[in-house]
């Protein structure tokens, strides 16, 4: 069944609008592959089910992870996690707009409204154009677990982000596998389903959780206007010096001890949040290493195939988290404007405005 | 001189004035008794007021003053002391506000896997979401999460 | 938290003015040169208030401030002459003040005399009523033109030297010290004209 061929012609007017509408870069990309744009649009529909394995290289280690995969949406999608050379179990269940995340073992886990994604087409407005002018795209056929794939190959414009390839299943959109691939050609990460078959839609109506579990419900991010992000703060937040190609696609408000602003930047292919709260004190999350900058201190912290960078300026904490090399991460800190290291006087400051009130 | 040298006549008396002056005021005193009469009062003036006592001071004042004195002398030795001591904790105290503090690292300090998770988060939203969601699973995020989670509550 | 040093609030206000610290060294050679001009001190004391006790406190007060000023007394500066000068300072400071103000009306020279004399030697006695008459007479004067009379004709100083005690011109002194006489002229008039008749 080829879904992306039927939408092919939408898509291509969606583009044209891209093109021409507002703060959308103006060049002409090649159009995509369809399969790629098969698989951002119709592959969050296609219900299927499937054993993956994850496997990452990192911090000279490896870390392998199976997965086991029931997909029916919108009602149903199960994710059962295992990694490899742990006890340790994690089940993900997707269901009538919750997310619970949960540890069989113990029962205990969390659960949250899921954040929407945008429809298809609004989702390629937001995400392909970006695609399309930060990476190369090309495409050729395969096969995989004997099925007819597309092979997409997307290689970054600028040298500091990582590559991908990726296999789209023809038949349903999904990405049977993908290799990330770091400035200089290292693999550093994989997905590959050992085990893949299309279903019929609805075949897990029915299906429910277990009624023993102990969840506890977790604020949720809620999407705002940048008008709204002012009346809330009273302010325009820190215009962030994002590395190249990144470029502001939504505004979340989150509530962590405080409201915090979240602002998602994409380069059409992976995203960098920029988590922003009022504060003078930095607030360096567990496990992050200082590194002084020229301007003052800067916290960083790798996680996965991730980085982190956390640092204070101008009454604002920024932290910065996104698939990209950790140096980039602090030049861009850098280049925002980084406080110098605060002074007694500073924590005394905070301290007082703890004590009298909110900022 | 034709007007009288009132002003001048105590100086006169006192032979303070400059001799050309003094000359020109003798010359007016012998023609004018008004002003001779004034020269003779002031110098009767001046001869009762030497008539005044020179006393002495008691001779326990100076004693008690200069006792008086080495206390407040000590005393403000002492004071300066203080204030010295005052001027270096001030010192100490402006430093010291100045002073620059790191902030440690701290699982308290907003749980470095919730910034992580809410970046998995939002990548999940993401068109070629299998791609992220290798990256999310790449760690034992989802296990740690949920530890985090509790404090939550 | 940082706490405010206690020292800082524990200096009492009026030791705060005190500037200067006399060491040991400069202490002793204070002394000495007060010692030195004690008596000429407290004798500018007594004709400027015209009574012991006054005298005693203005003079002791005199000493209090010298010794605070002492650190900057400029080695070439005559010790007797400088101490004259806060004497006098503190004089002008206490009738600014209102403090211990002795007021001597025109009526007061002439009131009974300032020393009841109770000896029997009516010479003396007679002698100690003119003594307490023309100081009273002195007190009567304005301070500056008292200043002058008393540095000039009691103290025995050149016109310089007063000028240099009260700080201002010598012309100044020589009017003060002129208009002093005549003020003292008239309000010892009646002595001096029954002396002249011989009366007194």
């Amino acid at each position: 069944m080829a879904v992306g061929f039927c939408t092919r012609a939408a898509v291509v007017g969606a583009l044209a609008c891209l093109v021409a509408g507002p703060g959308r870069p103006a060049s002409a990309a090649p159009p995509p592959p369809a399969s790629l744009l098969q698989a951002m649009q119709a592959r969050k529909a296609s219900a299927f089910r499937g054993e993956q394995i994850v496997v990452t290289w990192e911090n000279g280690g490896t870390h392998v992870t199976l997965g086991r995969i029931e997909h029916d949406p919108p009602g149903w999608v199960r994710l059962e996690y295992a990694p490899v050379g742990t006890s340790t179990r994690w089940i993900v269940v997707r269901q009538s707009g919750m997310e619970i995340q949960y540890d069989p073992a113990t029962r205990v886990g969390t659960k949250s409204p899921r954040l929407v994604g945008d429809d298809g087409e609004t989702v390629l407005a937001t995400h392909l154009p970006w695609l399309l002018e930060n990476y190369r795209v090309g495409a050729a056929p395969g096969l995989f677990l004997g099925r007819k794939v597309e092979r997409i190959v997307m290689r970054p414009v600028r040298a500091d982000r990582p590559a991908r390839r990726i296999d789209v299943d023809q038949e349903s959109g999904v990405v049977l596998r993908s290799e990330r691939m770091e400035p200089g050609g290292r693999l550093v990460g994989m997905t590959a389903f050992q085990s893949f078959e299309v279903m019929p839609r609805g075949w897990r109506a029915g299906a429910g959780l277990p009624r023993d579990l102990r969840l506890v419900e977790r604020p949720m991010a809620r999407k705002v206007t940048p008008e709204e992000v002012v009346r809330q703060f009273g302010t325009i937040p820190v215009a962030i010096e994002t590395p190249g190609g990144f470029h502001p696609v939504a505004y979340y408000l989150v509530q962590h001890r405080q409201p915090a602003l979240q602002v998602v930047y994409s380069d059409g292919l992976s995203v960098l949040v920029v988590t922003m709260q009022r504060g003078i004190l930095p607030r360096p999350p567990k496990g992050s290493r200082l590194v002084h900058g020229a301007a003052g201190p800067v916290w960083v912290r790798r996680f996965g195939q991730n980085a982190l960078v956390h640092w204070a300026y101008n009454g604002w904490l920024l932290t910065m988290v996104g698939d990209v090399v950790p140096e980039q991460l602090i030049r861009a800190a850098e280049l925002t404007g980084v406080a110098r290291m605060p002074r007694v006087y500073d924590h005394i400051e905070s301290w007082l405005k703890g004590l009298f009130g909110p900022f | 001189m034709d007007e009288h040298p009132s002003d001048l006549l105590s100086a006169y008396a006192d032979g303070a004035l400059p001799q050309g002056q003094a000359a020109e005021v003798a010359a007016h005193l012998v023609e004018c008794d008004r002003c001779r009469t004034v020269v003779d009062d002031l110098q009767e003036v001046q001869t009762m007021l030497h008539s005044i006592p020179r006393p002495s001071p008691d001779p326990s004042l100076l004693p008690r003053t200069l006792a008086r004195l080495e206390g407040r002398n000590r005393r403000s030795r002492f004071v300066m002391r203080w204030r010295i001591a005052a001027a270096v904790a001030m010192g100490g105290a402006v430093l010291a506000l100045l002073w620059p503090v790191t902030p440690v690292p701290s699982a308290e300090h907003g749980t470095g896997t919730w910034y992580f998770r809410q970046h998995a988060e939002m990548a999940l939203i993401h068109p070629v979401e299998d791609v992220s969601l290798a990256s999310y699973l790449s760690t034992p995020l989802p296990y740690r999460a949920v530890e985090e989670s509790l404090e939550w509550r | 938290m940082v706490t405010i040093p206690t020292a800082v609030l524990d200096i009492p206000g009026q030791d705060a003015t005190t500037e200067a610290v006399t060491h040991t060294g400069d202490f002793d050679r204070f002394t000495e040169l007060l010692t030195r001009h004690w008596d000429s001190a407290y004798r500018y004391a007594y004709h400027l208030t015209g009574n012991v006790p006054d005298a005693e406190d203005l003079v002791q007060q005199a000493a209090e401030e010298a010794l605070v000023s002492f650190r900057r007394f400029q080695p070439g500066t005559r010790f007797d002459r400088w101490l004259m000068r806060i004497v006098h300072n503190s004089f002008i400071d206490r009738i600014r003040r209102g403090r211990r103000l002795t007021v001597f009306s025109l009526d007061d020279v002439h009131a009974s005399p300032l020393v009841a004399d109770r000896s029997d030697d009516p010479e003396a006695a007679a002698e100690a009523a003119l003594h307490g008459l023309v100081l009273r007479a002195l007190q009567a004067l304005p301070p500056e033109f008292r200043a002058a009379v008393i540095l000039v004709d009691l103290q025995g100083l050149p016109y310089g030297d007063a000028a240099e005690i009260l700080h201002c011109p010598v012309g100044t002194i020589r009017s003060r010290l002129h208009r002093g006489r005549l003020t003292l002229r008239e309000l010892l008039r009646p002595h001096m004209e029954a002396v002249k008749r011989g009366e007194a």
